[in-house]
């Protein structure tokens, strides 16, 4: 990375601020993409410590709204990725978990609920289990080189199979390890579309003048959630506050976040269960264990 | 990249007040990243000093309040303390009035960020400070509604900053600026809350314009009501080109004189127009320039660089900008009911084309679609090792050329500079430079002072809409001058410790100094008419002269007053307070004040100024205590020979039934029924009056219109918003047509 490209952003009158799920949550100055961006530039130009440029960094949940709103399409949670990866110490590399049982897709279960046997029953075909309690690449979503070569491994260890995936995260994690993946909402299209009235995933659903109570992933239940736990809980209040009623958040650790700070949201799990039935003993969609 | 800086030195701990505050809970903060982001805001002064690695002070704590009792007790707490406070929105503004300052308490209003409630019966919402601009657009929208203000800062600025620095929105033509548009504030201050406007407590004076502009100087606004307007159904924008900007400007003031209120009227001075006023044509390409450019971009030495040598020739390049032609572009918008477009549209197209060439929708729409871009055009230009900023000043249309000549020859003799002028109004217009340096901070320093004085010595105020900050303090205080007091005295009332924002919208030590004398006896005007600018479209009157016998007088010279007192003027102007229900008529457009040490001060440079908070109706009352007396004022007239035309909205009765048959429900409401709509000078007795060539149209569009000689009488107790009819009203008397 260049001191070039933070610039464009290091100079820029925050124009994406409003679409930033943090900055808007946290009502923070520092949690604008601008100052995030700021705050690396300075560490590289030698007016502020790593600390304060690590702690700048780390607020980004990598939701991509403010570049879809950038007029000059600035990769901001591209280059502050990186930037994390030149700041600190790695983090430890977490387990790769396990996978358990057999057929060609294998579910996600990155919040701890087990919904892979809802979801057999639902497709009528076998479905394998993952377990990772550290979630699918959040840690090493901020330190490329280390998830390529845990991606390797996992890849490897797949042979073959599609991931099904229930978080943002995950499918983020796994589309850049070029992995076989395809979220839980794809597979259960019995869904009615005025359901999904928040996407928290990132991307093409990110806020805009259109869809204006739209959100973009607010990251509290993960990266910010480590970094900044009293910025994660601001953004998860004030996330939950502007729901509307009925909403479904298609990120189900999301979903559990939010209703855990009073929005009423639904997610793909519990609706994943909701349409399988729900035999005694099998799949038990409760509260994040760790929420 | 240069070795990691080593950690700054830790503030000192929080004092015992606000280390309490925290302990109970109150989010406040110490980090280095908090502090560091809370330092500047969008000053390009501190931009420019920030790029060089000179960073601005450093705040010792920043607290984001949820609520009113929040900000209060935090205020309490600073004044206990003895901390210095700085209000924090979202860091928008251009002059550094959200500036750090060292050993501060930045109190940041970003999560009091709701919009608490519409109301469309009075057409008033509730916003909380934080919010910032574009999403309360957004959540206005989805039940139809709209602020219409939107400045080019909309992405990133709050209504509480629109409040503090009074800025003004693109389509402020139609809805005015935001100082049109608040009519209601609750402020937390050091020694209590305080409303205004609409919410000002029975028997208390409203405050509410002493409030609006004064920029953190004497409390945190908490709550604010704004007007909002139905989202318009169709909007009409086309471009015009002149071949001279007075041509241009005739036009304009011609457009606002006969009340057909565009909401859009953008004019690019030549420069401008050769540059930010193109037409959406893909310019010509040029390719050695740009395999030029791609080379110099490549090497990061030349390109930190890029800009400095020819910025470095202000006064050549702005010469080589006068070579190129005299030719400029009108952008022109209108929107609303389709009644009111019907009425004014055809006589705004005919007066367009009288000086100036259709150039189609074209060039409308691509400003429409671009309105925001101009924000991304700043970055490249520090990052060029250069520096950009822009000035906005206004005045009478009289003054305008004079404005225009001379702070573009100051501002030219160090900067490349353009203009364009996008607010205007019956009486005036401002004018938006922008301009280009390379060069350090003296270099700036001299161009803003150089730019200011020369605004003074025109006749203009220093600003329109970016408010005042630490950038325009000093001018502003020479603009004001001996109207500075009023400031004062109630800073003193509310903030006797002087903690809110030191330095802010008027340098420390402004005002101050010996006790005012006794006011002296008012001086014995001439007669009851001082002066008629008929360009302007004022008079000067004696404010103590018989109301009749000034509208004599005017009438001898072919005008009568836009509205007609029914008792001493200056009575009137004292117990009239501001306007709120029709929110484009002005009563008093200029004053000016005398002391007892022979000083003088003009307020109402411009139609519309942020030059610090507006102290005109203050001064109406309390001048005499301060010292001042009121030498003369300045009214609205319009042509004795204006159509006037009056008409009772013809309206089915009043249902007081819950309605129960959904096909007669109208829609949620009728705008092409609201006097902000329709924009009559006048509603009485039930009858709306319209002056002016749209006069019968306009009152056509509500029922049979009836030509009158005369306006009636108005008191002060006129103006409130109790005059407009309701949306219950409106809902249930719909058009016997």
């Amino acid at each position: 990375m260049e001191d070039s490209e933070l610039l464009s952003c290091v100079f820029c009158p925050r124009l994406c601020r409003h679409v930033c799920p943090v900055a808007v949550g946290s009502g923070r100055e520092a949690a604008t993409p601008t100052a995030m961006m700021s705050g690396v530039w300075a560490w590289r130009a030698g007016h502020a410590s790593a600390e304060a440029a690590a702690a700048s960094a780390n607020l980004c949940v990598s939701c991509g709204a403010c570049t879809s709103f950038c007029k000059l399409h600035r990769p901001v949670p591209e280059l502050l990725a990186e930037a994390r990866a030149e700041l600190g110490a790695p983090p430890a590399l977490p387990s790769l978990g396990r996978i358990e049982g057999g057929g060609e897709l294998v579910a996600v279960e990155a919040d701890g609920r087990r919904w892979a046997e809802a979801l057999a029953r639902h497709l009528g075909r076998p479905v394998a289990r993952f377990r990772d309690e550290d979630g699918l690449g959040a840690v090493l979503l901020s330190d490329p080189p280390r998830f390529a070569l845990w991606a390797r491994a996992l890849r490897d260890r797949l042979a073959g199979r599609t991931l099904v995936v229930a978080d943002h995260e995950s499918l983020q994690a796994a589309r850049a390890a070029e992995l076989t993946v395809v979220h839980l909402l794809e597979l259960i299209p019995a869904l009615p579309a005025d359901r999904l009235r928040v996407r928290t995933c990132a991307g093409p659903q990110s806020p805009g003048p259109e869809a204006p109570l739209t959100l973009a992933c607010c990251g509290a239940t993960t990266l910010l959630r480590r970094s900044h736990p009293e910025i994660a809980e601001d953004v998860g209040a004030s996330a939950a506050a502007l729901l509307p009623a009925g909403a479904v958040c298609a990120d189900a650790r999301c979903g559990a976040w939010l209703r855990q700070h009073g929005g009423e949201v639904d997610d793909p799990v519990s609706i994943l269960v909701e349409l399988a039935g729900h035999p005694s003993g099998s799949a038990s969609p409760g509260p994040d264990p760790r929420g | 990249m240069s070795a990691p800086a080593p950690s700054p030195p830790a503030p000192p701990p929080l004092p015992p007040a606000l280390a309490a505050l925290k302990a109970a809970g109150l989010r406040i903060s110490q980090a280095e990243l908090d502090l560091g982001a809370a330092r500047r805001d969008l000053w390009p002064r501190d931009t420019l000093a920030f790029r060089d690695g000179v960073l601005p002070p450093t705040p010792r704590a920043v607290a984001w309040p949820r609520d009113r009792d929040e900000v209060l007790a935090l205020l309490q707490a600073a004044v206990q303390d003895n901390v210095p406070v700085v209000p924090y929105g979202a860091g928008s503004g251009v002059g550094g009035g959200a500036r750090g300052l060292e050993g501060a308490l930045v109190i940041d209003t970003k999560r009091m960020a709701r919009l608490v409630s519409i109301d469309p019966v009075a057409r008033l919402a509730h916003v909380q400070p934080g919010l910032l601009g574009q999403r309360l657009e957004d959540q206005l929208a989805l039940s139809g509604w709209t602020t219409g203000h939107s400045p080019s800062s909309i992405a990133c600025s709050t209504v509480g900053g629109w409040a503090a620095a009074r800025s003004a929105g693109q389509f402020s033509s139609r809805y005015g600026v935001f100082a049109d548009i608040l009519v209601g504030a609750a402020m937390a201050t050091p020694t209590g809350p305080l409303h205004a406007g609409l919410w000002t407590p029975p028997g208390d004076r409203d405050r509410l314009s002493e409030l609006v502009g004064s920029e953190g100087s004497l409390g945190i606004f908490t709550d604010l009501l704004v007007r909002i307007a139905p989202l318009p159904t169709e909007r009409w924008l086309r471009g015009y080109a002149f071949d001279t900007l007075p041509e241009a400007w005739e036009t304009m003031r011609e457009l606002l004189q006969d009340g057909l209120w565009p909401s859009v009227l953008r004019l690019y001075d030549p420069l401008d127009t050769r540059i930010g006023g193109r037409t959406g044509r893909r310019s010509r390409e040029r390719p050695v320039l740009t395999k030029l450019r791609a080379a110099v971009e490549g090497v990061p030495a030349l390109r930190s660089r890029l800009l400095e040598l020819p910025l470095s020739l202000p006064k050549l390049l702005n010469r080589i900008a006068d070579g190129l032609g005299r030719g400029v572009l009108l952008i022109v918008g209108f929107e609303g009911s389709e009644a009111e477009r019907g009425a004014t549209l055809p006589l705004a197209i005919e007066r367009l084309g009288r000086r100036g060439r259709d150039l189609g929708p074209g060039p409308g729409e691509h400003w429409y679609a671009h309105r925001h871009d101009v924000s991304y055009k700043m970055a490249p230009i520090f990052a060029g090792g250069a520096w950009a900023d822009t000035m906005e000043v206004a005045a009478r249309w009289s003054d305008l050329p004079r404005l225009y000549a001379e702070v573009r020859e100051a501002i030219g003799q160090t900067a490349v500079v353009m203009a364009h002028m996008s607010h205007a109004y019956p009486e005036g217009c401002s004018i938006y430079f922008s301009f280009a340096a390379a060069g350090d901070a003296q270099v700036y320093d001299r161009t803003w002072a150089a730019g200011t004085a020369a605004a003074l010595r025109a006749g203009g105020t220093t600003t329109h809409h970016h408010g005042v900050g630490r950038l325009k303090a000093t001018a502003a205080a020479e603009e004001l001058g001996i109207a500075v007091a009023g400031w004062r005295r109630l800073r003193d009332q509310v903030d006797p410790g002087h903690h809110m924002n030191p330095g802010c919208p008027f340098p420390v030590g402004a005002g101050t100094g010996a006790p005012p004398a006794a006011a002296p006896p008012p001086p014995v005007a001439p007669g009851p008419l001082l002066g008629v600018s008929a360009v302007d479209r004022l008079a000067r009157v004696d404010p103590r002269a018989d109301p009749a016998a000034v509208e004599g007088a005017l009438a001898a010279a072919g005008w009568r007053l836009t509205w007609r007192p029914d008792r001493p003027l200056l009575d009137f102007l004292q117990a009239a307070g501001p306007v709120y229900g029709l929110r484009h008529v002005m009563l008093v457009y200029s004053m000016r004040f005398v002391d007892a040490a022979g000083g003088a001060v003009v307020l109402g440079r411009a139609p519309r100024s942020a030059a610090g908070p507006d102290l005109r109706l203050q001064l109406l009352q309390e001048g005499e205590a301060l010292g001042l007396t009121l030498d003369w004022v300045e009214l609205p007239i319009t042509p004795l020979d204006a159509p006037i035309f009056e008409v009772e909205p013809r309206f089915l009765a009043r249902s007081t039934a819950a309605p129960t048959a959904p096909a007669l429900r109208p829609a949620p409401l009728r705008p092409e029924l609201h006097p902000d709509d329709l924009r009559p000078v006048a509603v009485a007795a039930g009858r709306w009056f319209f002056v002016g060539p749209a006069a019968r149209a306009r009152a056509a569009s509500l029922g049979q219109p009836a030509p009158v000689e005369a306006l009636p009488l108005r008191s002060p107790a006129d103006w409130g918003l109790d005059e407009r009819p309701t949306l219950e009203e409106v809902q249930w008397k719909i058009p016997s047509c």
